[in-house]
């Protein structure tokens, strides 16, 4: 409708107040003690669980331990978990996926989120229609808050990005906390 | 016209429920004083996203326009609705051309705004709402009472009996975790399914041409990232000029919402997936017009975050539902009388003016203010009710008569000690039906006031 974009643009520029400045954000304080431990405190208090000192081989064996049960698994890292899934017939195929290894590229202490891009994803739907999702992270990409967590990403997104904080939750009945409403069960981050 | 008060009154039938409601909000508010006393510069943060919107709002049409190109680019394909009626016809194309008839939804206001649900079932295309409260609502055919916590006037209970009615769960079945598990799976069959997801947006950015939409359930993950089509519906106020901008509203968002930190997700969206289509629809529907209200375009920064109804103490004891708008509580009551000023012309006056409301907004709406200047606008085009034109019309000829004023004081005084109780507490006397008059003091300030200045002369 360009009718309507001219309108509504004529519109704003008869409407619109007097040009005030865009702020500058300053830096604010960042705490002094360990990041990586100030981020699992922070995830574990959204529901999230954090698992730190392991190599490579161990979180393998560890997430084999962890879930017994997981019979459709996807990761892109091989050395880590075997993926038993193919991507190629399109995202309704991971219907029955159980389990998903997904690499992070950023953590935030503050707020215990992830961030994580489609190059971690070639299915998008990946991180949120497995029923449990683990992370993996490297505990030297840790900040303290968003700020510094955009400042990393820079001013070009990727085509999709997500900060993503503890598992899928809800407290829509009453206000009582649910975990697991229409996304993973689960989070777990493996801080490597 | 029903006012506020008299739906307040329906809401208050349920007593036990009443107080309930009212103390499940205030915790909540609770947890957000919590989760930002934690963040040292909370306030420097709500100085920031004020200054941003307020820029925003002061380039909005270049803003739009560098959002529009970047979005383009990106293979998006942007659309603009003056208004509800325009909005919607606008996804029912997007939706036909596609040839779709299975929509899911996750949670947006602003469709809710335009009623878009019932506009696409008239045309026969099946809309499920994907967030856990929303599609509690819609099944049992309400509307949101709260713009985070839709379904927030319903105990377990009613939702238990309404799932067993609608989803065939067993009877008697009231247990949060169990009911949410059914709706669950019966909402992964619809995601499945979906020809067309719709999302709301929490903030677009216009140096990249990409939005942020925000959950905790992922239900906008989950639809938009199953079905080959994805419309993104926004206000044309939901605009922020660059990426590092999110991390201001980001950190406030949540923590003023719930007290979390950040919610669950937070989706970066800038490029359809390969094959599949992605839409935005730009719209107005009276937003330019509160542009041109200098006493209230600063309501266009609203992030929707619910805080200021999670404090109001009307809104807590009176129900979502009670404002019979859209977006309730304090910020609704200033937005809707720009939408339509008589129907709307109760909802200012559901305030006691506390403040509290411009105290948690976020991005510092002086909420109170603006419900004291619409109250003036209202009662200016006449639209106040009967009952407080005439009252207000009867003090201000009184006060303009001091002689009179004095002496109806005291006549008053006098009265109030001897009259029946029946007839004090009558129908007329609004503030008297819940609570107890004051006891009529001995003299009047007035009186006081010469008496006491006399004594220290002497
Ligand atoms: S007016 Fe402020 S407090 Fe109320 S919902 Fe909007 S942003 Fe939140």
């Amino acid at each position: 409708m360009e009718k309507s974009k001219e309108t509504i643009l004529s519109r704003i520029k008869k409407s619109k107040p007097e040009s005030t400045p865009l702020p500058e954000i300053p830096d604010f304080a960042i705490p002094s003690s360990d990041l990586s431990l100030l981020f699992a405190q922070t995830l574990e208090k959204v529901g999230g669980r954090v698992v730190h000192g392991l190599s490579r081989e161990e979180v393998g064996s560890a997430i084999r331990k962890a879930f017994p049960e997981a019979r459709h698994c996807w990761s892109d890292t091989p050395d880590v978990l075997e993926s038993n899934v193919s991507l190629h017939q399109g995202p309704h195929q991971l219907e029955n996926l159980d389990l998903a290894v997904v690499q992070g590229e950023i953590g935030v202490a503050e707020n215990g989120a992830v961030w994580v891009t489609e190059a971690a994803l070639p299915q998008r739907v990946l991180a949120f229609i497995t029923l449990d999702l683990i992370l993996l992270l490297d505990k030297n990409q840790i900040v303290w808050n968003m700020h510094q967590a955009y400042q990393k990403i820079g001013h070009s997104l990727p085509g999709f990005g997500i900060f993503i904080s503890g598992p899928s939750k809800t407290a829509d009945i009453e206000q009582s906390l649910v975990i697991g409403a229409q996304g993973p069960t689960s989070l777990t981050v493996f801080l490597l | 016209m029903i006012d506020h008060a008299t739906r307040a009154k329906r809401f208050n039938a349920d007593e036990k429920k009443v107080n309930w409601h009212d103390e499940t909000l205030w915790f909540v508010r609770h947890k957000r004083d919590l989760s930002s006393k934690g963040i040292p510069e909370w306030e420097q943060l709500r100085e920031l996203a004020a200054a941003i919107k307020a820029n925003v709002l002061s380039h909005l049409d270049e803003y739009l326009l560098e959002f529009e190109k970047n979005a383009i680019a990106n293979g998006i394909q942007v659309h603009w609705a003056k208004n509800a009626e325009e909005h919607n016809q606008i996804v029912h194309q997007i939706i036909q051309k596609v040839k779709g008839k299975k929509v899911v939804k996750s949670k947006s206001m602003l469709t809710e705004e335009c009623h878009l649900n019932e506009y696409l079932e008239e045309r026969q295309i099946e809309v499920i709402d994907t967030d856990l409260g929303e599609r509690i609502i819609q099944l049992s055919k309400e509307a949101p009472s709260h713009i985070v916590m839709p379904a927030i006037h319903m105990k377990k209970e009613e939702v238990g009996d309404l799932f067993h009615e609608k989803l065939g769960t067993p009877a008697g079945l009231y247990d949060p975790q169990l009911l949410t598990a059914a709706a669950r799976e019966q909402l992964r069959f619809r995601f499945l399914q979906a020809d067309v997801a719709l999302t709301g947006v929490n903030f677009a950015i216009a140096e990249t041409g990409g939005f942020v939409v925000c959950t905790n359930e992922g239900n906008a993950d989950m639809g938009v990232h199953l079905a080959p089509v994805h419309i993104a519906c926004m206000g044309i106020e939901k605009l922020i000029p660059k990426v590092e901008h999110l991390g201001v509203f980001l950190r406030l968002l949540a923590r003023s919402a719930t007290g979390q930190p950040i919610t669950a997700y937070s989706s970066h969206f800038r490029t359809p997936r390969p094959g599949c289509e992605m839409h935005i629809v730009l719209v107005d529907n009276g937003r330019t017009e509160l542009l041109g209200r200098p006493d209230f375009r600063k309501s266009l920064n609203c992030i929707r975050c619910g805080a200021c109804m999670n404090t109001c103490p009307i809104y807590r004891r009176s129900g979502g539902h009670s404002y019979d708008y859209t977006i309730p509580g304090p910020i609704g009551s200033i937005l809707s009388p720009n939408i339509d000023m008589r129907k709307h012309s109760s909802l200012p006056f559901a305030s006691t003016l506390c403040g509290s409301c411009s105290d948690v907004c976020p991005v510092k709406i002086d909420i109170h203010t603006q419900l004291y200047k619409w109250r003036q606008i209202i009662a200016k085009e006449g639209h106040l009710p009967a009952s407080k034109r005439w009252s207000m019309r009867m003090a201000g000829w009184l006060m303009a008569h001091p002689t009179l004023f004095r002496l109806s004081g005291k006549v008053g005084r006098r009265i109030l000690s001897i009259l029946p109780r029946q007839l004090v507490y009558g129908r007329w006397n609004e503030w008297g039906k819940a609570r107890e008059m004051p006891p009529p003091p001995a003299q009047s300030f007035h009186d006081w006031y010469l008496n006491n200045r006399n004594n220290g002369k002497k």
